[in-house]
């Protein structure tokens, strides 16, 4: 299995599509915080809003803290597009490309190969994650400094500087749990597809849906919606409310495993059966 | 001759088409086996039947007298299979390529060296794939069939898209493996590689295998000539005056005969009396089996 696993990293590692989503990371946030820093003044009079005719604000509220929470709350519902470069080819690629013809014919058990591409995808998107949330933190502290971090639930919570760090990290375990669903479920449709973009398409389609269901204030969609692991992308945000909303956090774990076992399932059952004619 | 591999019944059905209908042969060890066929006569699906390629199939195949089940890959280390076109992660050298599956059939990396040299691939082992002619990779495919050392190579339709040096070198290389003990199942749709090289056939027609044997049964079964001679236009005269003769085909100075006679030759030998024969030799006369019955 080791031996598996090492052959699914390197096929990984060689590919520049795997590079795509960690260059677009690296090239964006400081742009995005530069942007922060730049316009500081005119965000920190939106956030105070008329709150500025009644207190007297000392210092400024722009801080690295601030900004990586509002690139990471913006960014968020973007990462599941990045989420599916690995997993959209892992398979399909192999499939279309024909080296299962070569690769399987070896004395190796599909159920283990499988299961390396598995643990491969998820080890991309935990680290992509990761740098995505951390690589954000470093930049901020680096152009603005670390400060109190000012959000908005229930009127405005005012966190302290070192009541943030693990709450980032709360958010990236819980923000990580949806993207890993998402790219199970984007490995469901590459071990049903003969291309790469099919299953990119397949899942971003199901994420707008999903997304849609969460945001459309309809009841029967209110009903569904605790029971979607698209309706968890902003997990996030709940990170930084106070207390921190334990059950939330629970569901969503719940959720996104029961979902992720299942496409998990389905992809296994599909590539252990499927005949490889390509 | 023991029976390395033998197949009983086996069948494959693709939704509304059978492409294999009841396929049972045998093949002796230390042979080079010929499956012969006409495109889309099931050979392709054959040969992905033994590697696992092909799950969904019925009908059973023996290893040594020991019956494979499916997903029985431990069986795998014993064959080397290049199926179809060679097929390789193109942005990876051809080292990194066979270090892929050295690796997971724990074989030493030493030996990507000994199957390199083995195809003169050596030079090149570390391009990228995607630079590599076709010839070059087909012949990487044969390393990667080698590299764990198998006792049953596998090998589909081995000579395609080779220029005719590259034909000779894989013919020579196959000659070199049987040599070496190796058994070594070919499929090809080319007569002249079966009439070349191999041992043994079959031929598939329709999902089915019509006639499984060895050349040298199929040599004294047939009653066709291959003829050579000076003056062929008085030589073709006489061959169709002749009632002991029909006259198959004459192209460029050959002649091809089917014979009535009990001693082809000396029959043969009295009718063309005077002339100068260059060439007389039995014909194999596979081409009867992709006839239309």
């Amino acid at each position: 299995m080791i031996n598996l696993f090492y052959n699914e990293l390197i096929k990984a590692c060689f590919k520049r599509r795997t590079y795509i989503s960690f260059i677009l990371i690296t090239l964006l946030i400081p742009v995005v915080v530069y942007a922060i820093n730049y316009g500081a003044a005119s965000l920190q009079t939106k956030i105070y809003g008329q709150m500025e005719d009644s207190f007297i604000f000392i210092g400024t509220i722009i801080n690295g803290f601030l900004s990586s929470y509002l690139i990471v709350a913006i960014l968020i519902t973007h990462m599941p597009f990045l989420s599916t470069i690995i997993p959209s080819e892992i398979i399909s690629g192999e499939y279309s490309k024909g080296t299962f013809r070569i690769y399987l014919t070896r004395a190796i058990s599909r159920t283990g190969v499988f299961f390396a591409k598995v643990v491969v995808v998820y080890l991309f998107t935990t680290l992509m994650m990761f740098y995505f949330f951390f690589y954000s933190l470093l930049v901020s502290y680096l152009i603005l400094g670390f400060g109190e971090l000012i959000v908005f639930h229930k009127g405005i919570l005012l966190l302290s500087e070192d009541d943030i760090i693990w709450r980032f990290f709360l958010g990236f375990i819980f923000s990580n749990a949806v993207m890993l669903t998402i790219s199970s479920l984007c490995l469901f449709f590459s071990s049903f597809s003969k291309n790469s973009v099919t299953p990119i398409i397949s899942t971003i389609s199901i994420v707008f849906i999903g997304t849609a269901i969460s945001f459309i204030p309809i009841d029967i969609f209110e009903i569904v919606d605790p029971f979607l692991f698209t309706g968890y992308i902003d997990v996030f945000l709940l990170a930084f409310y106070d207390p921190v909303p334990i059950e939330v956090f629970f569901n969503c774990l719940t959720v996104c495993f029961v979902w992720s076992f299942l496409f998990i399932s389905v992809a296994y059952y599909n590539f252990k059966q499927r005949d490889i004619l390509e | 001759m023991n029976k390395v591999l033998e197949f009983k019944n086996i069948a494959k059905k693709y939704s509304n088409v059978e492409a294999l209908k009841n396929i049972s042969f045998s093949i002796p060890e230390n042979s080079i086996f010929g499956i012969l066929g006409a495109n889309g006569s099931g050979k392709s699906t054959f040969m992905k039947i033994l590697p696992g390629l092909i799950q969904s199939f019925s009908g059973s195949i023996f290893f040594k007298k020991q019956l494979i089940k499916k997903n029985d890959v431990l069986l795998r280390e014993k064959f080397g299979y290049l199926i179809e076109s060679p097929t390789f992660y193109e942005y990876l050298s051809a080292r990194k390529n066979l270090e892929l599956l050295a690796r997971v059939s724990y074989v030493d990396f030493d030996r990507i060296d000994y199957v390199l040299n083995m195809v003169e691939l050596s030079n090149r082992s570390y391009d990228k794939v995607n630079t590599y002619s076709y010839g070059m990779k087909q012949r990487l495919g044969i390393a990667q069939a080698l590299l764990h050392d198998p006792e049953i190579i596998v090998l589909d339709e081995p000579n395609n898209g080779l220029d005719p040096n590259g034909i000779d070198d894989m013919i020579r290389l196959i000659k070199n493996l049987k040599i070496n003990g190796k058994t070594i199942c070919l499929s090809t749709h080319n007569l002249k590689d079966v009439e070349d090289i191999c041992t043994h056939f079959t031929v598939f027609k329709d999902g089915l295998n019509s006639v499984s044997s060895s050349m040298d049964e199929q040599l004294l079964k047939s009653r066709r000539w291959f003829l050579n001679v000076d003056d062929t236009d008085n030589a073709v005269l006489k061959i169709k005056e002749s009632t002991l003769f029909d006259l198959v085909s004459v192209f460029n100075k050959n002649i091809l005969v089917d014979s009535k006679a009990k001693d082809s030759i000396s029959a043969l030998k009295n009718l063309l009396e005077g002339h100068d024969i260059y060439k007389l030799n039995k014909d194999s006369n596979l081409i009867e089996y992709f006839k239309n019955d």
